[in-house]
């Protein structure tokens, strides 16, 4: 008999408390350090998160040596100003910088942070090619401007699957089977919603006119408030939609045989929305003292709601690296890429 | 330097770095090492190949091993004492130390006001100095074209008035080389302003509302401070460097929410430019033996709901969303600086 999936839910066991402080040291001595501290900070966060992430009775873990990250950025500081000079001379150019140097630089990350994360002793790989990365960023892109963004949401679709189908994990492939068209649909959805929307804000608009006192007054207020709500409702819908989307149809390949491992999310429309709206106005009113709070309510929220299911005839997972010479498999992962930052 | 470890061999969940499973080990110290024991054979651990990781409250220890092994321990405080005895140190504990957040918070509010107001101008002003003529000359070069095709017309003042007024301002101000531009615009009324490449444009009704020449040479003189002090590359260096401290700080939680402290920040920054071009103003007029009461006149005249560039003297909250400090803020000023000897 099949043995059925048995669900594991994953666990955000981090504490907003905990968490402020290491946030707030992190950017006091980067701050103090002019910033080199940066990438040392950008350890200890990923560490607490990863660390803080159980699965399965174990946790995740982030290895990467923070002098790498801070060749990284490094490297990617002048980019950064020089495309800012470039953006006051004409747009032109900046487009251009963009497109030629943010696939190289996404790829890079990917590459440098799967590669130092890891479970249960076992690292993630990325394996995507930059000719690929490229051709789906940057030729995607400029397909978007073309059709003055009507190939948006297929440009996300080709970014998420190019993320997901080159992910490995020890011996195991991802594949993303998401359908094309329903995370599409998500967005010519949201776009009907908004109309929607912007009729019933039209009708109250005409309501406040007549029958307010300050009309003037009323109008910005009712339309900057109505504005901020839609277009968090939009992103939020959006959100959770193609989120659920995409890891119902993600699974994990195993080397051999046609059982996989697959993932179940749960994500609801009113709860996000609710999260973004608390951390939104939380963190304006503490003038961003809120947003270690934030960030930790985020995370909780992604693990309680996401849950591989394990399937019990598949093995443990095996390593496939070849020789891991040293204590902290730094010079085995040396040239798996730069962290530059994104 | 170990200290005799009598204690009970500590629980801890062991990954080899080859397979995902884990196994539960007992460790104990042994002549100054670790020792691992397990299903299969003891393993023993000298400390200089183990790194401790840092320690959260919530989450398990870890203890990097030599080739990707590495140990996850719950028990923190059985965990202490073994390290202890071990020599290795025990981490940076995170905990919730008031001290601590307190100083990091106060150093942070420090640096992060210093920057945004003094820091970031100070920058900005500098740089902007720096860039060479040529290349401020390149920003908007179709700026004067574009306001043509809206709201400016061709000007009805004749040749001859228009020279006249140009070659009066080459005596004042030689050094300025400005080229100025008569333009007829029933939208902006009375109206100069100094474009991106180094030129000015003035309206013909306010060569008209002048009741004297003198006044019209100081409206030319305080566009010149713009251009002098290179006020639009320096606002739109301080534009993009406050954007990106305050969207940093409050983070990607939404472009409206980073969008209004920027504003604000802007705008006070860009009185500061109003009041050194009318102070530039002052010394041009005084080192040609006129007197700054010109400009005084000449602002008085200006009528607020005529033009886009003096702000009215509504104390209200709008004042903090003008660009330009009130007139009797700059009336005063230009009081003080005729009055002053150099």
């Amino acid at each position: 008999m099949q043995k059925t999936p048995a669900p594991r839910p994953f666990c955000f066991t981090g504490s907003g408390s905990e968490y402020c402080q290491l946030w707030l040291t992190n950017i006091a001595l980067s701050l103090l350090t002019m910033g080199i501290y940066s990438a040392w900070a950008k350890v200890r966060r990923l560490k607490y998160f990863y660390n803080n992430t159980r699965l399965d009775g174990a946790v995740f873990d982030y290895h990467a040596r923070p002098i790498d990250i801070l060749r990284g950025r490094a490297l990617a500081m002048p980019m950064l100003v020089l495309a800012g000079l470039a953006d006051l001379m004409s747009p032109f150019f900046s487009i251009a910088i963009f497109l030629a140097v943010v696939p190289w630089m996404a790829v890079e990350s990917l590459r440098f942070n799967a590669a130092h994360t890891t479970y249960r002793g076992l690292r993630f790989r990325f394996v995507g090619s930059m000719g690929e990365g490229y051709r789906v960023m940057s030729l995607g892109f400029l397909g978007v401007l073309l059709s003055v963004g009507i190939l948006y949401p297929r440009w996300r679709y080709r970014m998420t699957c190019f993320v997901y189908n080159n992910l490995r994990y020890a011996d195991y492939e991802f594949e993303c089977q998401s359908p094309l068209r329903a995370f599409v649909g998500t967005y010519y959805l949201c776009s009907a919603w908004m109309m929607l929307g912007l009729l019933v804000g039209a009708l109250i608009s005409v309501a406040l006119g007549v029958f307010s006192a300050q009309p003037d007054v009323a109008l910005v207020s009712f339309w900057g408030v109505f504005y901020g709500l839609g277009v968090m409702g939009a992103a939020s819908f959006i959100a959770v939609r193609n989120r659920n989307l995409l890891f119902s149809h993600l699974c994990m390949v195993p080397p051999m045989g046609d059982d996989r491992h697959r993932f179940l999310s749960a994500y609801e429309l009113g709860s996000y929305f609710r999260l973004k709206l608390v951390n939104l106005l939380s963190i304006v009113l503490t003038l961003g003292l809120f947003r270690p709070f934030a960030a930790v309510r985020n995370a909780r929220y992604q693990a309680e709601n996401t849950a591989w299911l394990l399937h019990l005839n598949l093995g443990y997972a095996r390593s496939v690296d070849s020789d891991m010479t040293s204590a902290f498999g730094a010079e085995a992962t040396d040239g798996a890429g730069w962290d530059v930052g994104l | 330097m170990s200290e005799t470890y009598t204690a009970l061999p500590v629980a801890a969940l062991f990954f080899d770095g080859r397979v995902s499973a884990g196994q539960t080990v007992w460790l104990s110290v042994e002549a100054g090492a670790l020792r691992l024991e397990g299903t299969g054979e003891a393993q023993v651990l000298t400390p200089d190949v183990l790194r401790v990781g840092e320690r959260f409250c919530t989450a398990p220890w870890v203890i990097d091993c030599p080739d990707g092994a590495r140990l996850e321990l719950a028990d923190h405080a059985a965990a202490e004492h073994l390290l202890a005895a071990l020599g290795l140190g025990a981490g940076r504990g995170v905990g919730a130390r008031p001290v601590v957040v307190v100083a990091a918070l106060l150093l942070v509010s420090l640096i992060t006001v210093w920057a945004l107001t003094s820091g970031v101008p100070w920058v900005a002003r500098e740089v902007a100095l720096v860039v060479p003529a040529r290349a401020t000359q390149a920003l908007g070069p179709g700026v004067l074209e574009a306001l043509d095709r809206s709201v400016l017309q061709p000007t009805t003042l004749d040749e001859a008035h228009q020279q006249a007024l140009r070659d009066r301002y080459a005596q004042l101000d030689p050094d300025a080389r400005l080229v100025i531009y008569f333009r007829h615009s029933p939208r902006l009324g009375a109206n100069a302003m100094a474009l991106p490449d180094g030129s000015v444009v003035v309206t013909d009704a306010l060569v008209r509302l002048a009741g004297h020449d003198d006044e019209i040479m100081a409206v030319i003189a305080h566009e010149a401070g713009h251009i002098a002090h290179r006020h639009h590359l320096r606002a739109l260096i301080q534009g993009s460097l406050t954007a990106t401290l305050v969207t940093l700080w409050l983070g990607d939680v939404s472009a409206l929410a980073a969008a209004v402290p920027s504003v604000l920040l802007t705008q006070r920054h860009s009185r500061e430019a109003e009041h050194e071009a009318d102070l530039h103003a002052a010394h041009v007029l005084k080192a040609a033996g006129l007197s700054p009461e010109s400009l005084a006149a000449m602002l008085s005249r200006i009528e607020p709901k005529d033009t886009l560039d003096l702000a009215t003297d509504d104390p209200t909250f709008t004042r903090y969303l003008d660009s330009h400090p009130g007139l009797s803020q700059r009336l005063e000023r230009l009081q003080r600086a005729a009055a002053a000897p150099h």
